[in-house]
């Protein structure tokens, strides 16, 4: 399942005209990177560099704590979709609003992934006081999420 | 025999280590000049393409705008080249935002003089033609043109650019 990227474009002009305009283009190119900041492991970032069809450059933030889950699905389906929005948009209300799909392909962050989300998750279950298990729960957790990521309706 | 000279010093000996000398100069000379002349050999051989711009066409139609860039390619190195990507760039502003650059790709064209991606130039030659671009009115609406920038990417990646700040429109 590939997962919609709703992002806050209301100040990213560059953003919106990039979604926009590239319905009636070429398909773009897009160079992506995975990346982290210094003394906060909680924090993956996505960077982005698109060169066409309209060059310009975005970072997506994602707490692991809270969006654990998206990046896995990115990392899992090799991409994503992009739409830009406001801060309260939803998918079920934006169906029709232009997006485009950006490939993510094989980084070499899924090993370091696979082990940032075991970690954060076994953080998360500790403190909800599930102690020992809690490095288990991680590791069940994930693969039930991954199996949701691959239900399909047929 | 009384002599100021040491005991240990030999003319024979001395003679030979001053020709090896002399020699080892020489070589070094030599070998500096062909350094030299490789390296002006390795520079004429880099790539080095030189774009002209000899004239620029804008058309509106129904739906979309076509423009036309007229130029002319030389190849000033020792080896061939090719052009691999053209691209129109078009920087525009909306809304008093920062300026944006769209890239267009050229489009394949069968009229006469257009030039088409990939084009080979041998080394030392010239290549006359028409770079098309047809993109839909959609691409530029709203906002207001700032440039036309003609980018040319070359087989080892160098690019080499012509710009217009207005391109003459003619009426279709």
């Amino acid at each position: 399942m590939t997962p919609v990227l709703i992002a806050d474009a209301t100040n990213r002009a560059d953003i919106r005209e990039l979604v926009r305009v590239h319905n009636y283009l070429h398909p773009g190119d897009v160079e992506c990177a995975w990346g982290g900041l210094e003394n906060q492991k909680h924090i993956v970032l996505l960077s982005l560099r698109f060169i066409r069809p309209v060059e310009t450059r975005a970072v997506i933030m994602f707490d692991i704590a809270e969006k654990g889950g998206v990046i896995d699905a990115i990392i899992q389906a090799r991409g994503f979709y992009l739409q830009p929005g406001k801060p309260d948009d939803r998918l079920t209300n934006t169906m029709d609003n232009p997006r485009i799909l950006i490939e993510v392909g094989d980084l070499g962050f899924e090993s370091i992934w696979e082990k940032l989300w075991i970690d954060a998750l076994t953080r998360q279950f500790s403190d909800m006081g599930r102690g020992r298990s809690s490095s288990k729960l991680a590791i069940q957790f994930i693969n039930e999420w991954r199996k949701l990521d691959r239900f399909q309706i047929t | 025999m009384n002599s100021t000279l040491p005991s240990s010093f030999n003319i024979p000996t001395f003679t030979v280590a001053a020709l090896a000398l002399i020699v080892s100069f020489r070589s070094m000379i030599l070998s500096q000049k062909a350094l030299r002349l490789n390296e002006l050999k390795e520079a004429a051989r880099r790539p080095a393409l030189q774009v002209e711009l000899n004239d620029t066409m804008s058309k509106r139609g129904e739906t979309g705008r076509f423009v036309r860039f007229d130029v002319s390619i030389k190849n000033r190195s020792d080896d061939s080249n090719s052009v691999s990507r053209a691209e129109l760039l078009i920087t525009c502003v909306h809304e008093r935002q920062t300026p944006l650059i769209i890239k267009v790709q050229a489009q394949k064209s069968a009229a006469e003089g257009a030039l088409n991606i990939p084009i080979r130039i041998d080394a030392h030659q010239t290549v006359l033609g028409q770079f098309e671009f047809d993109f839909n009115e959609e691409v530029v609406t709203n906002c207001s043109i700032r440039k036309y920038v003609l980018l040319l990417t070359d087989a080892s990646d160098k690019e080499y650019q012509v710009e217009r700040s207005h391109i003459t429109e003619i009426s279709s």
